[in-house]
């Protein structure tokens, strides 16, 4: 061992007692890196956690040590790989040879592990063509022969420094050689050492710096990579494709708040722990509502295909449809949850842009027949535009932006003209696509349905009950949120003014405002100090800034109460938090305004009645939330990471 | 991120804010422990020392030191140690500077844009010593090896800054008993933007032999 090293590096020593001259003293007070010895902690178990993949493994041509053009995918040749970037006259006990050792280790490991010597290939790389020619970088193999035959270690180079850049470019190998004084080259490179374990798929799984790079630490990995592939020697661990676990409020945000406002409030945050989802036949419902929900309107004009609906999924998730490249619909419309955001009052648009309003719900959207709060827009097609070309929203600069992007990406190519007969990509293609997924969005035979429609006389119980008889008499909620004789919409599709956007409007801020900084601090901050860091607010008038009939100020569009309980904050801005809060406001007669409408009155509930109406809302959620939802989760981002990307 | 007056008067944004420190198991890339701190904590920093074993954090929004330190057991455990200012009407510690010799902590509080400084000799009970008026916010505090030179940023985010207010690099000197401003570089009259983090790199952390040397490489031999 000694003397294999000795031949390499020169400058340097490793072990004091055998070596140590006067040409070369030995220095005492570099740490060796834990690599050259034992780990100090214990490894997890291999199996038990995941190597998401970290990036991809990009081709580049390069040089065997026979001096022959090859490609780097051909010389990983389908196999797992341990990477590393050296040069030969590395001189750092930290860098090259530490990386090269724990290579030979392996290497080693070969002789007595078939599995991996038949599956796994060390590839070690120079950044120092000028010197590491082919034939050096034969000799430099010739000291690892000690190892043993088994298996394989490839040493590369390139033919230049040229052929070289763009290999350390996609690696992010940052180099810079080193100048002596006097401004002469000398041999050295200061790079961070980072060693490569990528999987046969060129997928990066780990990259290994000095302070963990060690042989345990590797093989570990790799034995969890082969376990995750099921291959032979291990059974297979089917860990990684796990559909997420529902958190406890049905497929809900990872991260529950209830309870915040007081100080016994405990983290219970999961972790997005291998979500993978589970498409759904969407067109089967699309043709067959569940219980409770009229046809579409105008279902069959639509003529909704399986590709339609599948193109506007995969657009709606596609976070290259954001000027940036990091937005897509569901950045707001968050299918687990609610297809809202119970996150935000009220939306965040590209690089923390300032949206006014809360993020509808996209769930029976099918039925809108007006679009926005205020109601601007008329159809689903039509409306896509809105939040792509919005500044604060996705902000794409133009139309021709958008369809360009999406006439370039490979991922696309032909499914427009798939879905559309022979039509490319379009305003109108775009706007269809994903209108009809959108569409799909179906949710009903909740509790309320099962028992009003299916006449199932247990669906609900009594406090249901009693809130289903208030909602329709004595709170009067069915007069704009309408139940049918054989559907339910639960909207007039009208607009109204509550008194919200008035009391807003209106409202002369106090010198001070209540702010939640913990679970259960809430502290009264000067309203100064949030003028000085906050833009001041956007006035927001509703409809009328669409009709300009001051009739129409602060009238908000009635919104379906399907699924309510998945979709908090409330009200057009969010506002409110819980059911609660929202059956009390109307309870008190919303806010008195000249222009209230004329359905808005004091209801003189008291706290029971209260209840029962928060427990009748509560009776509305749809009975495939898990369904559409894990639909959602199976679509594709646009992440470079997973498979579904170019 | 969004804007802050508006975060400020979003009641379901407010708790959102992390409010955990984690200590990670790396190989496996999972939490080996949830450790619940309240109020937003920012940065941490760890004591230098072989045998000193805790770090800190402060809380941003509830203004407070963390002492994040093993116990007898080998447990890792969080406790709030000092306010910072008055809570109350948050200050808003952001970045925090822990000396090489593990007994002082410079602490910055974006909104009031002060410099506080607290001895950290007894980790669990830090007490300020001395504060100064950097300008209208400050962000970021470095700090030279020998604690003798401290650098200061203004921008925390490009959302999040005062409207108004100006935005600087400044250096101080630290006597033993109070700064000493030796230059400021006015990020705005010299139309460079808002500078937010600085850092101090040395080309012979790379490599351990010497970076610049007169003398031939076979010759070259390590101190």
């Amino acid at each position: 061992m000694v003397k294999m090293l000795g031949l390499i590096f020169a400058c340097f020593s490793l072990f004091s007692e055998a070596v140590a001259t006067d040409k070369f003293p030995v220095n005492l007070q570099i740490p060796l890196a834990s690599g050259y010895g034992v780990l100090p902690y214990e490894l997890p178990a291999a199996g038990t956690y995941a190597l998401p993949p970290l990036g991809v493994a990009h081709d580049g041509q390069v040089l065997d040590s026979a001096g022959q053009r090859i490609s780097l995918h051909e010389v990983f040749g389908g196999q797992y790989i341990l990477l590393s970037f050296i040069y030969s006259t590395c001189n750092d006990v930290n860098g090259c040879p530490l990386s090269s050792h724990v290579s030979y280790q392996l290497k080693a490991e070969m002789r007595q592990n078939a599995l991996l010597a038949d599956n796994f290939k060390l590839v070690s790389i120079s950044f120092d063509p000028q010197r590491d020619t082919p034939a050096v970088m034969k000799l430099y193999a010739e000291n690892f022969k000690y190892a043993g035959k088994a298996g394989d270690w490839q040493f590369l180079t390139t033919d230049s420094v040229a052929s070289l850049a763009p290999i350390l470019d996609s690696y992010k190998q940052d180099i810079q050689r080193e100048y002596s004084l006097d401004g002469q080259q000398t041999t050295d490179f200061s790079h961070i050492l980072r060693v490569f374990l990528i999987d046969p798929e060129h997928k990066i799984r780990n990259i290994y710096s000095v302070r963990f790079l060690h042989k345990d630490a590797v093989l570990n990995d790799i034995e969890t990579l082969f376990m995750q592939a099921g291959m032979k020697g291990f059974a297979a661990d089917n860990e990684a494709k796990i559909l997420r676990q529902p958190s406890k409020n049905g497929f809900g945000p990872g991260d529950n708040k209830q309870g915040y406002e007081t100080d016994a409030y405990v983290t219970r945050s999961e972790a997005l722990n291998h979500r993978q989802g589970r498409f759904a036949d969407l067109r089967a419902l699309v043709n067959q509502p569940p219980l409770g929900l009229p046809p579409i309107p105008n279902n069959d004009a639509l003529d909704l295909t399986t590709a339609k609906i599948t193109l506007g999924r995969r657009l709606f998730y596609d976070r290259r449809l954001s000027l940036n490249e990091t937005f897509s619909c569901a950045m707001c419309h968050i299918p687990e949850q609610g297809f809202t955001s119970n996150e935000l009052s009220t939306a965040v648009g590209l690089e923390g842009r300032s949206v006014r309003r809360n993020s509808p719900t996209i769930y029976n959207v099918a039925y809108a027949t007006k679009l926005f709060h205020d109601g601007r827009e008329s159809t689903l097609e039509q409306q896509v535009w809105g939040p792509l070309l919005a500044r604060n929203e996705m902000a794409n600069p133009s139309v021709g932006h958008v369809i360009n992007k999406l006439k370039s990406i490979p991922d696309y190519a032909g499914l427009f003209e798939a879905a559309f007969s022979g039509k490319s990509p379009s305003m109108e293609t775009v706007g269809a696509a994903l209108a009809a997924y959108q569409r799909s969005l179906l949710s009903a035979n909740s509790a309320f349905d099962r028992w009003y429609y299916g006449k199932d006389a247990n669906a609900l119980n009594q406090k249901q009950k009693t809130g289903f008889t208030l909602f329709t008499q004595k709170a009067g909620c069915a007069t704009c949120h309408v139940i049918g004789e054989r559907s339910a919409l639960l909207t007039d599709n009208q607009l109204h003014n509550t008194g919200l956007g008035y009391a807003t409007s209106m409202h002369i801020p106090g010198e001070k405002r209540l702010v939640q900084i913990a679970p259960g601090v809430t502290v009264e901050v000067d309203q100064a100090i949030i003028d000085k860091v906050g833009a001041p607010k956007a006035a927001d008038l509703g409809r009328y800034e669409i009709t300009q009939n001051p009739e129409d100020r602060w009238k908000y569009k009635t919104p379906t109460l399907r699924n309510i309980a998945l979709t908090a904050p409330y009200m057009h801005d969010g506002r409110f938090s819980t059911l609660g809060e929202v059956v009390r406001f109307y309870n008190e007669g919303g806010i008195t305004n000249p222009l209230l409408s004329p359905h808005i009155r004091p209801l003189a509930l008291d706290a029971l009645e209260v209840e029962a109406l928060v427990a009748f809302l509560q009776a509305l959620t749809g009975d495939n939330i898990e369904l559409l939802v894990a639909d959602a989760f199976a679509a594709p981002i646009g992440d470079h990471r997973r498979q579904d990307q170019q | 991120m969004m804007d802050f007056g508006k975060m400020l008067g979003d009641e379901e944004a407010m708790k959102r804010f992390g409010n955990t420190v984690v200590a990670w198991d790396l190989h496996a890339k999972k939490p080996k422990k949830v450790m619940d701190v309240p109020g937003a904590p920012l940065e941490i920093r760890c004591a230098w020392g072989a045998n000193h074993d805790y770090c800190f954090t402060t809380t941003a929004l509830t203004s407070k030191i963390w002492l994040i330190d093993e116990d007898q057991n080998g447990e890792w455990q969080a406790n709030d140690v000092a306010d910072i200012g008055d809570p109350s009407k948050i200050p808003l510690p952001v970045d925090i500077s822990i000396s090489s010799d593990d007994t002082k902590l410079w602490v910055n509080t974006f909104m009031d844009g002060k410099t506080r400084l607290f001895d950290i000799s007894d980790p669990k009970k830090p007490n300020q010593v001395y504060e100064a008026q950097i300008g209208d916010m400050v962000n970021m505090v470095s700090s030279s090896w020998d604690g003798k030179r401290l650098y200061y940023t203004t921008s925390l985010l490009g959302n999040w800054d005062k409207k108004e207010g100006d935005q600087f690099i400044k250096l101080y000197e630290w006597d033993g008993d109070k700064l000493n401003q030796k230059f400021e570089i006015d990020f705005y009259a010299l139309k460079l933007g808002k500078p937010h983090q600085m850092r101090f790199g040395a080309y012979s952390l790379y490599n351990m032999a010497q970076t610049f040397s007169a003398k031939p490489k076979s010759e070259i031999v390590s101190n």
